[in-house]
């Protein structure tokens, strides 16, 4: 594509996303754990200013006679850092599993009215005290789950700890129930409080941060918490926060063009012909029947599977004239029974040596990375190996399969015949290659099968990923700004999306903007507003408004581009707002993000 | 106008050459390397194991084309205060892109320890050196990284990023390590692989129709994961069936670990899948497959316990022992292997004894006249406690509690032996104290001889008024004679009617369970536990500690407060003044060491106790370094450690609990074991097997597959010249590096030029003048100076060949000759002066072809 071209296209895109950005809801990209806001049901941590108090109608309670203290803000931690934890005084704080009037044998059950000793009344923001029922929390917005996702739980428990159960919903109506178990809260990390409710300084305590598997679930939207069923009827449950790491963004899916060695799925004109020169040949004894073409399954959606008759289908890993005992060798010559000759196209029968495709369009892995394949393997199944080769490294990886027989696939029986009908199963696996962002997938081999008297057919593969340019890319700081911050989760990979984060910017304004350009200047604020600093790096920008949170921050999002004319044009954000101060304009740090690797 | 305009012209033309010439010279000058990349922690703000921070970079990246890695500096700082904790500087080899906290030095904060503070944030900062020597420009910018650690005692993932082939993985039988597991064939064929969290191949084993099994080992991955562990049945014609059995392998750099697998039993087609602790130990991995869980133990790891610093070993002494509290060793043992060698009291009234042999018997039953009956932790937890063995009569002395009047009082007593101390023949109470019940815990309990005086340390009976009533014995140190008297010199002693105020040594305190003499300041010490504070003390005669109840008091007179609480029960010494430093380290004499017991029958690794600490003292008894862990527990159970003692051959501790679980904390199956420094199997103490160095290359130049460090080390060879290469690898060896003024003596030369010089001349030379420069042979250097050097001048003139035996000839067919020097006595006034020799080797025709390395030689009264 020509330079001047792709510059068009791009501008397009941004006119397109400068439009856009009006429109309500712009994406962030989820690349760290979403922080699940719980449905809390208790005031039940120290604040400042909710000490010595036991008897405040609207404050703090304790689960049973402790609680954390929190007086001087949330503790610097890093497991705490990494959760949304309430800070502030004065509100609820926790989802409470228990019943305060029963905890601990009754010792802390409320004052019917105030008095002066550490037990408080029932607080006006407490309509039952029983909460000892299943506690839940609606997901105002569904979380995708993927193969890394898990949930952390942060907890703990009271007189004597035990377990209770966690419930995941999910939008498909299923749910998983898992156990999470706590020692008794005394004697932690965790700054804590005693004397009840009034919240005195007192021993530390415990908490337990549970980590919950949820990549059985990839594919579904989590929906709903819920927290359930004590083991420990005399404890107090406090559960401040859940973390649930969501499914990636998604990257460009690459669909591997194979090295296919074998003819061996059934395409229309092929059944019938076992001594076909150039036609098809069983693995085995069976093949897959597409002569009306690939099922339409989800299974196959995915993929490209080869839907013409007369060429390589797969990669065969084995030996057909020693599979299955060697029942089916290759006939010397045609002879009409079922086993035809050694077609055409296979130079050797003896395929169980590694089977490699390089690609053609090597494929740079991200964060979001992974490899899917589809195959099958008769006379017992068993195990091979796929090897991702990268320019500096290889990763290694073993797919299992059962045998193939019994699936759900219509196939064709009768060796080379391919007559009588059958059933045969297709597997899939999907295989994490994000830990290996960065790397450049060049080759995947296939080899090392675990079962010498079976055939293993690959039928497809593809990888997700981000696209690879000869340049090198990524972001560039040039500073400038007069306050704001600008950063990037991006890394300017061809074929990943790009962002760029604003911090500092005025709390929920309107009057923000980003401005987006493919040149780099350098214009004095000053030199328009003599009372401004900051350096103005946009040349002849685009601008979009930028949504800013309550946390004054924005995010600009550009998807993924896939064209290689690509590689090497850098674009620069800044972000501008206006201000009612001496100086009018609140300028952030510029940004470019180059197309590369 | 028209001149001015060629002289600009003609200025800017040599502005422009001037700036071809900078541009052209600023080309050839060295330009730093990138800055590195991390690849681990490939993110900031991970949450890692303090005591395993795998810190790699990308490979080096210069934009000097053929400047090459040199070597690499990797710093971890704390961020606040911003101080450099660690440092791996100048690292070399392999380590250039992947150090290891081994691979460097703890300093500041962190000054003694051996892993990273737990829950703390860091900064890891990394930099790259290239070859061109250039010291401006050779180093790259750093790069830095922030992290922080988890806690301490939290079970994490094993990581690996590969199995080394060499030394070769093994996988043998748990219960007979020499026996190898060979799966068996099928279609599909059994198989175990070893695989990341991601599904990534560290180690395939496959069964084959042979002996033996098929062993695919792929290249190492980019970065380490967590693994698990899959064994998959095939199809074998039957279950597949394996007995409980041990992975073991190599990482790079010759990091071992161990996998330790449960029996299997898996039907046909099926497959059992384990996670692996960062120790070895397996858990079923099936209801949670992509993330690591330690929920579901499949098999644990033997020995639960892990020794911090490289070095040292543990091993088990004794076994099936019932709640061991205290450890005393016989002062002066016999060297048979019936004698005995130490004493343990178990809580419930039992003396065991240990001998040399290891053999373990009752020495002493029933020292309780009641059975604890109490809930267990609770009022259960009394019974038999302290003990200490006379040194002259080798009788051992225990202090426990006794039922009297339908109380429980504490009491000493001195139990005899009529055969060598193998089975106690007779009991005398020494000191009983009637009137003062003591229950759980705050009892009587750790006892100690000091220069004939015993001390007693005395719980305050859960009466903590008693600590400040000097006429009571609880609360106490008290310090009496080994008759059970008290000693006069006693600070609250006042003769007549012999009262508790006479034993008082020192008082104030709640429940100090364990106390020992540092010899260096001829202190004792104190450890003790309060009710959410414990302390460590200095014990002064006369000092009331100050318990009133209250965790503010245990700060009294703290050289150390743990708060919180951590449970410390026994203190013990390392020092030469003890079986001469129990075979420690340097370093280590004279530092306590304390297990912490942490909460009552805790179940698995603790972020607070079930470890051994060490504290470093300075000469005025203040604590100048510590806690420092020592041991940590690492298993599953409920084993922690309690009882210490420091004994001949390294430091003794007890499992109080059985670490399995049976019947409760009072099951029989508890251990004693031993903290050694030294490891047999890596004899350099660098904390990585001897079989992998070797394997992996490290020097064993004469091939006695003994690594030569250790060959220098252990005195099997020598290294007279210096060169950290044993002398007899070098081509020049003699057999001594000294010889006496006064009687002379022979030194004898072994010369081996290699067989590329046989049949050559050679010339043994001498110098007393020095190495350097050395003396220059065509294109060779003689180390040896020669200008204005008498004997350099007699050694090439072979002035006596009775002197010089051989010191000038032809070399053997394998390049080898021998010479000697015989040396007469000779004036005192060479005294001091060192002499070299070397060798010069020669063709016929007089052309140098090799010289050797020199050797010293110096003159002795």
């Amino acid at each position: 594509m020509h330079g001047l071209a792709v510059l068009d296209l791009l501008a397009r895109t941004l006119a397109t996303l400068v439009v856009a950005a009006w429109l309500p809801a712009p994406t962030l990209l989820a690349q760290g754990p979403v922080q699940v806001p719980l449905n809390y049901n208790w005031n039940g941590i120290a604040h400042a200013g909710e000490t010595g108090q036991p008897d405040a109608p609207n404050g703090f309670r304790s689960i049973s006679d402790r609680a954390l203290d929190f007086t001087g803000g949330v503790p610097t931690d890093p497991v705490l850092s990494r959760y949304a934890l309430v800070g502030t005084a004065g509100a609820l704080d926790m989802v409470h599993l228990g019943n305060r009037n029963t905890v601990d044998n009754g010792n802390w059950a409320f004052d019917s009215s105030p008095n002066s000793n550490a037990v408080g009344t029932q607080p006006s923001w407490l309509s039952n005290p029983n909460q000892t029922g299943s506690q839940t929390t609606n997901l105002t917005t569904p979380i995708p789950l993927g193969l890394q996702s898990q949930a952390t739980v942060l907890f703990h428990v009271s007189n004597g700890g035990g377990s209770c159960d966690v419930t995941f919903s999910f939008q498909s109506g299923a749910t998983a129930t898992r156990t999470i178990t706590a020692p008794d809260w005394f004697n932690g990390a965790f700054a804590g409080r005693d004397s009840v409710d009034r919240a005195d300084a007192g021993n530390n305590l415990g908490l337990v941060e549970a980590t919950l598997d949820l990549s059985a679930f990839a594919g579904e939207a989590l929906t709903r918490i819920a927290f359930g069923n004590r083991s420990n009827t005399n404890a107090g449950y406090g559960i401040y926060a859940v973390n649930v790491v969501p499914a990636p963004e998604p990257a460009t899916e690459t669909r591997i063009a194979l090295n296919y060695n074998w003819n061996g799925i059934v395409h229309a004109g092929e059944a019938g012909l076992p001594d076909a020169p150039n036609g098809y040949r069983s693995i085995a004894d069976k093949g897959l029947d597409f002569r009306t073409g690939v099922p339409a399954t989800p299974l196959l959606a995915g993929f490209d599977l080869v839907a013409a008759p007369g060429s390589p289908d797969l990669v065969m890993l084995g030996n057909r004239n020693a599979v299955g005992s060697a029942q089916y060798p290759f006939d010397p010559l045609p002879d009409g029974d079922n086993l035809g000759t050694q077609p055409a196209w296979l130079p050797n029968p003896d395929l169980t040596g590694p089977q490699t495709t390089t690609l053609a369009t090597p494929v740079l892995l991200d964060g979001s990375s992974t490899a899917s394949f589809l195959y099958q393997m008769s006379h017992g199944g068993g195990a091979f190996d796929v090897t991702f080769t990268f320019a500096t490294a290889s990763i290694t990886t073993t797919l299992t399969a059962s045998d193939w027989a019994g699936g759900s696939y219509l196939a064709l029986d009768d060796v080379d015949r391919a007559q009588t009908f059958t059933m045969l199963r297709i597997e899939d696996a999907t295989i994490d290659l994000s830990p290996a962002s960065g790397l450049v997938l060049t080759a995947i081999t296939f080899g090392n099968s675990s079962n010498s008297n079976g055939s293993c057919a690959i039928l497809a593969a593809t990888v997700t990923g981000c696209l690879s340019c000869s340049n090198s890319g990524g972001p560039f700081a040039y500073g400038g700004g007069n306050g704001p911050t600008m950063s990037t989760s991006a890394t300017g990979a061809l074929g990943c999306p790009l962002d760029w984060q604003v911090q500092g910017a005025t709390p929920g304004t309107l009057l923000g903007r980003f401005a987006l350009s493919f040149r780099a200047t350098g214009i004095q604020l000053s030199s328009v507003f003599p009372a401004c600093s900051g350096t103005i790096h946009v040349d002849m920008p685009l601008t979009a408004v930028a949504f800013v949170d309550a946390t004054g921050t924005a995010t600009f999002s550009l998807p993924a581009q896939t064209d290689p004319g690509f590689c090497g044009l850098a674009i620069i954000a800044q972000y501008a707002e206006l201000v009612p101060t001496s100086c009018p304009v609140l300028l952030s740090d510029a940004l470019s993000i180059t197309i590369g690797n | 106008m028209h001149s001015r305009s060629r002289s600009v012209t003609d200025v800017l033309a040599r502005l422009a050459l001037a700036a071809t010439a900078l541009s052209a010279a600023l080309a050839a000058q060295n330009q730093p390397p990138a800055a590195p990349r991390f690849t681990e922690p490939p993110i900031a703000n991970l949450v890692l194991n303090p005591s395993d921070v795998h810190m790699e970079t990308a490979p080096f990246a210069d934009p000097n084309p053929g400047d090459q890695h040199a070597a690499s500096d990797f710093e971890i700082w704390t961020v606040s205060p911003s101080q450099r904790v660690w440092a791996g500087l100048g690292l070399t080899g392999f380590e250039k892109i992947h150090a290891h906290l081994g691979d460097g030095t703890f300093e500041n904060s962190h000054t003694g320890w051996h892993r990273l503070f737990a829950n703390t944030q860091f900064v890891l900062r990394a930099r790259h050196k290239d070859d061109s020597g250039v010291p401006a420009t050779e180093w790259s910018p750093w790069t830095s990284v922030p992290f922080a650690t988890g806690d301490a005692g939290i079970k994490l993932p094993m990581l690996l990023e590969d199995v080394d082939d060499v030394p070769a993985p093994t996988w043998t039988e748990a219960s007979n390590p020499s026996a190898a597991i060979d799966l068996p064939p099928g279609f599909p064929s059994s198989m175990l692989r070893i695989e990341t969290d991601t599904r990534w191949q560290l180690l395939r084993i496959d069964g084959t129709t042979g002996p033996g099994n098929r062993v695919t080992n792929p290249p190492g991955l980019p970065v380490h994961r967590a693994i698990r562990v899959v064994i998959e049945a095939g199809n074998v014609g039957q279950n597949l069936q394996l007995p409980a059995s041990d992975l073991r392998g190599f990482e790079h750099s010759c990091a071992s670990f161990v996998i330790h697998l449960p029996a299997i039993d898996l039907p046909p087609f099926s497959r059992a899948e384990f996670w692996v602790s960062d120790h070895g130990g397996t858990y079923d991995a099936t209801g949670s497959p992509f993330v690591p869980t330690f929920t579901n133990l499949a098999r644990s790891v033997p020995l639960p316990w892990e020794p911090l610093q490289d070095g040292f070993t543990l091993d088990v002494v004794a076994s099936n022992l019932r709640m061991p509290v205290n450890i005393a060793f016989v002062p002066n043992p016999g060297t048979g292997p019936l004698d005995p060698k130490f004493y343990v009291t178990e809580l419930y009234g039992t003396i065991k004894v240990v001998t040399n042999n290891g053999t373990v018997g009752d020495y002493a039953t029933n020292l309780l006249n009641y059975t604890p009956s109490g809930a267990f932790p609770g009022s259960g937890e009394q019974g038999l406690a302290g003990i200490a063995v006379d040194p002259t009569s080798g009788d051992v002395l225990v202090s426990h509690l006794w039922r009297t009047g339908g109380q429980n009082n504490p009491r000493i007593t001195r139990l005899t032996s009529q055969n060598g101390g193998l089975t106690s023949s007779s009991r005398q109470v020494i000191l009983n104290m009637l009137g003062e019940p003591q229950g759980q815990s705050h009892q009587i309990s750790a006892l100690e001889i000091v220069n004939g005086e015993l001390f007693c340390h005395m719980g305050d009976g859960f009466n903590f008024q008693t600590a400040q009533n000097l006429g009571s014995f609880r609360g106490k140190i008290l310090r009496m004679d080994l008759s059970g008297a008290p000693i006069v010199t006693n600070p609250f002693y006042n003769g007549g009617a012999i009262t508790a105020r006479d034993y008082v040594y020192c008082y104030g305190v709640r429940n100090p369970f364990g106390g020992a003499l540092r010899a260096a300041d001829g202190r004792r010490y104190c450890v003790e536990n309060g009710p959410n504070v414990d302390r460590l003390t200095q014990l002064v005669p006369g000092r009331n500690f100050g318990w009133n109840n209250t965790n503010a008091s245990m700060f009294n007179f703290a050289l150390h407060a743990w708060d919180p609480s951590a449970g410390p029960v026994s203190i013990a010494f390392v020092q030469p003044q003890t079986f001469g430093g129990s075979d420690f380290p340097a370093e280590l004499q004279d530092r306590a060491f304390v297990t912490e017991s942490g909460a009552t029958y805790a179940q698995g690794e603790q972020t607070i106790g079930k470890r051994i600490t060490t504290f470093a003292f300075d000469m005025n008894g203040n604590v100048t370094n510590g806690p420092i862990p020592f041991v940590e527990y690492t298993g599953d159970g409920f084993a922690t450690a309690a009882a210490l003692a420091a004994g001949p051959d390294g430091l003794y501790f007890s499992e109080f609990y059985r670490d399995a679980m049976t019947t409760g904390p009072t099951a029989m199956g508890a251990r004693i074991l031993r903290v050694r420094y030294g490891d047999p199997l890596d004899c350099d103490g660098n904390g990585l097997p001897d079989s992998c160095e070797l394997a992996s290359g490290a020097a064993d130049c004469n091939g006695n597959g003994v690594l030569d460090v250790c060959d220098l080390q252990n005195g099997t060879s020598h290294d007279f010249d210096g060169n950290g290469v044993p002398d007899e690898c070098d081509p020049l060896f003699a057999s001594v590096d000294e010889i006496s003024l006064s009687t002379g003596g022979t030194v004898d030369f072994d010369l081996d030029a290699g067989a590329g010089n046989a049949g050559q001349l050679y010339r043994l030379l001498g110098s007393m003048t020095g190495t350097a420069p050395g003396t220059q042979f065509g294109s060779l250097t003689l180390p040896l100076n020669s200008f204005n050097d008498p004997w350099f001048q007699l050694t090439s003139t072979v002035f006596s060949p009775t002197i010089l035996q051989g010191t000038i000839g032809q070399l053997d067919a394998a390049g080898r000759a021998q010479a000697a020097i015989v040396v007469p006595p000779l004036p005192l006034s060479l005294l001091g002066i060192t002499f070299h020799h070397a060798y010069l080797v020669t063709d016929p025709a007089t052309q140098p072809l090799f010289t050797s390395n020199a050797v010293p030689l110096t003159m002795a009264p």
